[in-house]
């Protein structure tokens, strides 16, 4: 498989802040993405065709035909096709048994006022005008977690996730509320808002390590301006990007991390990203506006692919080390660089084998 | 106006209190002159500075750290508390319950920041209040109580009016300065301790 290819999902995260205003591509860009990114019409066409092709639903394309799937993602998922292909890759939606989830909605956790305040003001970030519509949904889903998860319970961050999943499949809340639950259970994004922070800080650290290598100027000039990954990173990551990109982008990002690589992903798509900001003065600021970076420059495209290819060379040097750090400290947790997730998104970053 | 980068002392402030008390807008207020366009809860931590001169001319830059009220993301937003000299202590006016977590919140920076941090206890909202006298739950005077005994600064504001909050800052600012000055003179001149803590504050802010 080419470079090119294997590197379509972290392109295709792009793609939309180009098409949002409109940029002028680099020629050599604008073949690729004529080749391997299809426009939403594109897109329709591709996933019909398989699924016409495969009588059986998208549950078991997934299941039965990883390869397929995992380069219909990689084409691009279809707006309207998005919040299925979401179920699916997470193995079908399971309801829990009946009316549980309205036995959950039931019971109080204490988190209620926390939850009602938030939801209120989710919407606004997520720019969406009519916010009474999804904001009740998203209050619901909160409380109905924290029952079903008194561990995890509710965690301010959360709210961003079921905001944008809520627009995602149209305000269908029993059917949101169990892919949230899948999401925090089986891609453990749960890890991300647990008590003490346990994931954030591996992810955190992985990034700091990752940039020191593989952007070096970046990361003296952090230290520089004194700049603490915290500033940007925790938002970043505990609201999977919601906060900081056009909702356009985040979902094609989710639907890399949901579909094919994993939570880990999360790590080499934000150093990808931190490479689309300038080096200058005015870092701390652009690390704040996103959106205004990454649509202004669209030169970092081709950067954040040849980065991304980097960061996946890096991953695996970096990987004995901390496995031999790992040997030596057996109480540590658990490492993001430990083989089994690694691996798995080393293969996505390379284009081997899906998962 | 002074050069964002024309300063003679930096300080580092943290914004603290309970979940939705109304730090960042405070900060916003403070920085921006207005509230957030899409108001939300701070994830973790954020950051901003502003540069101000003070009464006697000398000019400070005060960063910021604006942090997560919900009591999980203590775990990490104190680290950020190491190294600060002073600290804005957020309540609502509406919301007892955010004015009795006050306690816990001044013991958590006087055990993480700087000993000798200088802490103004903010009783915000104030414009509920006016709008609404039955609105305000914690009286000006418990609050200014607990401040004196405290040995905290103590304004009550708004953000929303922006009634108080650049004074809030101001008075902060001032009263670090003093601390700091106080401070270095004493480590300039080690014989002569007793003698300079005897001196009025108020004549010490003087570039």
């Amino acid at each position: 498989m080419s470079e090119g290819c294997c590197l379509a999902p972290l392109f295709s995260a792009l793609l939309p802040l180009q098409r949002l205003v409109a940029l002028p591509v680099p020629s050599a860009l604008k073949t690729w993405e004529k080749e391997e990114a299809l426009d939403e019409a594109g897109r329709v066409r591709k996933w019909s065709s398989a699924l016409s092709e495969c009588p059986e639903s998208l549950v078991s394309l997934c299941k039965d035909q990883p390869g397929l799937f995992k380069e219909l993602v990689e084409a691009g998922v279809p707006s309207d096709l998005r919040w299925e292909v979401w179920k699916a890759a997470l193995g079908g939606l399971r309801c829990g048994q009946g009316g549980q989830y309205q036995e959950l909605l039931q019971r109080h956790s204490g988190w209620e006022p926390l939850i009602e305040k938030d939801s209120a003001r989710t919407f606004l970030v997520l720019s969406v005008d009519d916010m009474g519509m999804h904001a009740h949904c998203l209050q619901n889903i909160c409380k109905a977690y924290a029952n079903l998860n008194p561990e995890i319970g509710y965690c301010q961050g959360m709210n961003f996730i079921v905001g944008l999943l809520l627009l995602v499949s149209d305000g269908a809340e029993e059917e949101t509320f169990w892919v949230f639950a899948a999401l925090m259970h089986d891609l453990e994004l749960s890890g991300l808002y647990a008590g003490g922070f346990p994931l954030l800080r591996r992810y955190m650290d992985g990034f700091g390590q990752l940039i020191a290598a593989v952007l070096p100027r970046h990361s003296l000039r952090l230290q520089a301006e004194d700049i603490h990954l915290e500033e940007f990173l925790q938002s970043w990551y505990l609201s999977l990007f919601v906060t900081c990109l056009p909702k356009a982008a985040v979902v094609e990002v989710w639907d890399e991390i949901i579909c094919l690589s994993g939570l880990p992903s999360l790590v080499p798509l934000s150093v990808a990203l931190l490479e689309c900001v300038p080096i200058d003065s005015q870092m701390r600021v652009k690390l704040k506006s996103l959106n205004e970076v990454v649509a202004s420059k669209a030169c970092a495209i081709a950067q954040f692919l040849r980065r991304s290819l980097t960061v996946g060379t890096l991953e695996l040097s970096t990987r004995d080390a901390e496995v031999s750090r790992m040997q030596a400290s057996p109480e540590a947790p658990q490492s993001i660089w430990d083989v089994s997730k690694h691996s798995t998104a080393l293969a996505v970053m390379r284009g081997a084998a899906g998962r | 106006m002074i050069g964002e980068e024309d300063y003679d002392h930096l300080y580092k402030l943290v914004l603290v209190g309970d979940a939705t008390v109304g730090k960042t807008h405070i900060l916003s207020r403070y920085i921006k002159g207005t509230l957030p366009k899409a108001p939300t809860a701070t994830i973790g931590v954020e950051f901003a500075t502003r540069t101000v001169s003070l009464d006697a001319g000398c000019a400070v830059k005060a960063q910021i750290w604006d942090t997560a009220g919900q009591e999980r993301y203590r775990a990490i937003t104190s680290a950020h508390y190491r190294r600060a000299v002073g600290a804005l202590l957020v309540y609502d006016i509406t919301k007892p319950a955010t004015f009795k977590s006050c306690q816990r919140w001044m013991e958590e920076l006087r055990s993480n920041a700087e000993p000798d941090i200088v802490i103004m206890l903010v009783g915000n909202k104030v414009d509920l209040a006016e709008k609404n006298p039955g609105d305000r739950q914690v009286d000006f005077d418990a609050a200014a109580d607990f401040a004196s005994q405290q040995g905290l600064l103590f304004e009550e504001a708004s953000a929303v009016t922006g009634a108080n909050i650049k004074l809030c800052f101001d008075k902060l600012l001032k009263e670090i300065y003093n601390t700091t000055q106080h401070r270095r003179d004493r480590e300039d001149d080690p014989t002569n301790n007793f003698q300079l803590q005897g001196r009025s504050s108020q004549t010490e802010c003087a570039c």
